[in-house]
């Protein structure tokens, strides 16, 4: 072992301690170095050239660090928050508050009820717009060229691999998803005029959670053909699509509970929350902990 | 040699994936058969050798081993996967088609002559 070369390489890498697997890269890095010197030497080359010889063969060592992950706690803080990240969110406060301006519109007078109707629809109107904006930014929109660029600058600016693959849907199997949720929106539409099953507007809430089922199964069945045509896709584009969806679903089906608990005379039915939170955070660790392994 | 280089460098993976083929093979051992191959002229740096293996770990056409060397000390090992193969030849095959063409396309005359 050349001390020399140990030292060379610890102070090379000084600056990412918080590089995953660091002291195994490093410990490769450091052995391979070690038989490249000790065949230069042999070879009759005085010590000190061998020397500079090694270590200048190193080369940019971002390369490595460029495809290495950082700590996934770091990665997991360091994640950008979007606009569109909080929209489901929004549209499900939206959604519960609703029927709030009709209450107090009624404890009022009965003559400005009608104010108190027309506001619930107003949000459910914009809770709704939200959701669907956030699912075409999702497929179409600058999020996804956002974590397209992430990915691509996180493998490292000699990265052989093409960006533009990192796309889970092509433009056909965009149409589709589309088709398929306009297809749910009009039937939630015609249901609520209706007033089949006797359910009113939480028809619209069901409607969304239809809508992120059909994204999610779509999306599944892309995946799993670019995974037979050996498509090289981003860990980071999965685990977002999968994190957005999961916890779409999750809070979709809190409020959706919620309004038939309630319906019901359950009490406190808005404990359904306080489960949606624990299983968003059950959620997160599950990531967490398959992305650490 | 630099333009050299820049070419070659786009096919570092299929090089390494070439390496593998034929038995599991370590960075430094891959990289001394490269320059025995081309009679010293070319040569990986060490850091691109580790980024392409990073990536073709990732992409599941490669994957690592900790082996035991007489000296005692850990190496890592790397071995080529059936994907990895598939893409080997895949890519032998685009290379070769590549090359008749781009041999066509800038050899004077359009006809290869020695």
């Amino acid at each position: 072992m050349n001390n020399r070369i140990k030292a060379y390489v610890d102070s090379l890498f000084a600056s990412y301690q918080n590089i995953e697997n660091i002291t195994e890269i490093k410990e490769e890095l450091i052995l391979n170095l070690n038989d490249k010197y000790d065949d230069l030497c042999t070879s009759g080359i005085p010590s000190d050239e061998a020397f500079i010889k090694v270590i200048s063969s190193i080369g940019d060592v971002d390369e490595i660090i460029g495809v290495t992950k950082t700590a996934p706690e770091e990665s997991d803080d360091s994640q950008p928050f979007t606009k569109s990240n909080y929209f489901v969110p929004l549209a499900v406060m939206l959604f519960i508050l609703s029927p709030v301006p009709v209450i107090i519109m009624e404890e009022i007078s009965s003559d400005v009820e009608f104010i108190g109707i027309v506001l619930m629809f107003f949000m459910i109107g914009i809770g709704v717009f939200l959701l669907i904006l956030r699912g075409s930014s999702d497929s179409s929109g600058s999020k996804k060229k956002n974590r397209d660029r992430e990915y691509t600058d996180n493998t490292a600016k000699t990265s052989a691999s093409p960006s533009g693959n990192s796309r889970i849907l092509n433009p056909a199997q965009n149409a589709i998803v589309g088709t398929l949720q306009g297809l749910i929106w009009i039937a939630a539409v015609i249901f609520f005029m209706i007033g089949i099953f006797n359910i009113g507007w939480t028809v619209f809430l069901l409607a969304s959670l239809a809508c992120v089922l059909v994204d999610m199964v779509v999306k599944a069945i892309a995946l799993s053909e670019k995974i037979n045509a050996e498509r090289k896709l981003s860990p980071y584009v999965i685990q977002r699509e999968l994190k957005w969806s999961v916890n779409a679903v999750i809070w979709l089906s809190a409020t959706i509970g919620f309004f038939i608990l309630s319906e019901w005379g359950v009490n406190h039915a808005w404990l359904i929350f306080l489960m949606g939170i624990a299983l968003t955070q059950i959620f997160k660790l599950i990531m967490i902990t398959k992305r650490g392994i | 040699m630099s333009i050299t280089s820049d070419l070659i460098r786009g096919h570092t993976e299929t090089i390494i994936l070439a390496n593998l083929l034929m038995k599991d093979s370590y960075g430094y051992e891959i990289n001394k058969s490269i320059k025995a191959k081309t009679n010293d002229q070319y040569e990986l740096k060490e850091a691109t050798l580790y980024s392409a293996f990073r990536r073709l770990e990732d992409q599941g056409l490669i994957n690592s081993y900790w082996g035991d060397q007489e000296t005692g000390a850990r190496r890592r090992y790397y071995r080529i996967t059936g994907e990895g193969k598939k893409t080997y030849y895949r890519n032998l095959e685009d290379w070769l088609e590549a090359k008749t063409l781009i041999d066509c396309l800038i050899l004077e005359g359009g006809s290869y002559e020695q």
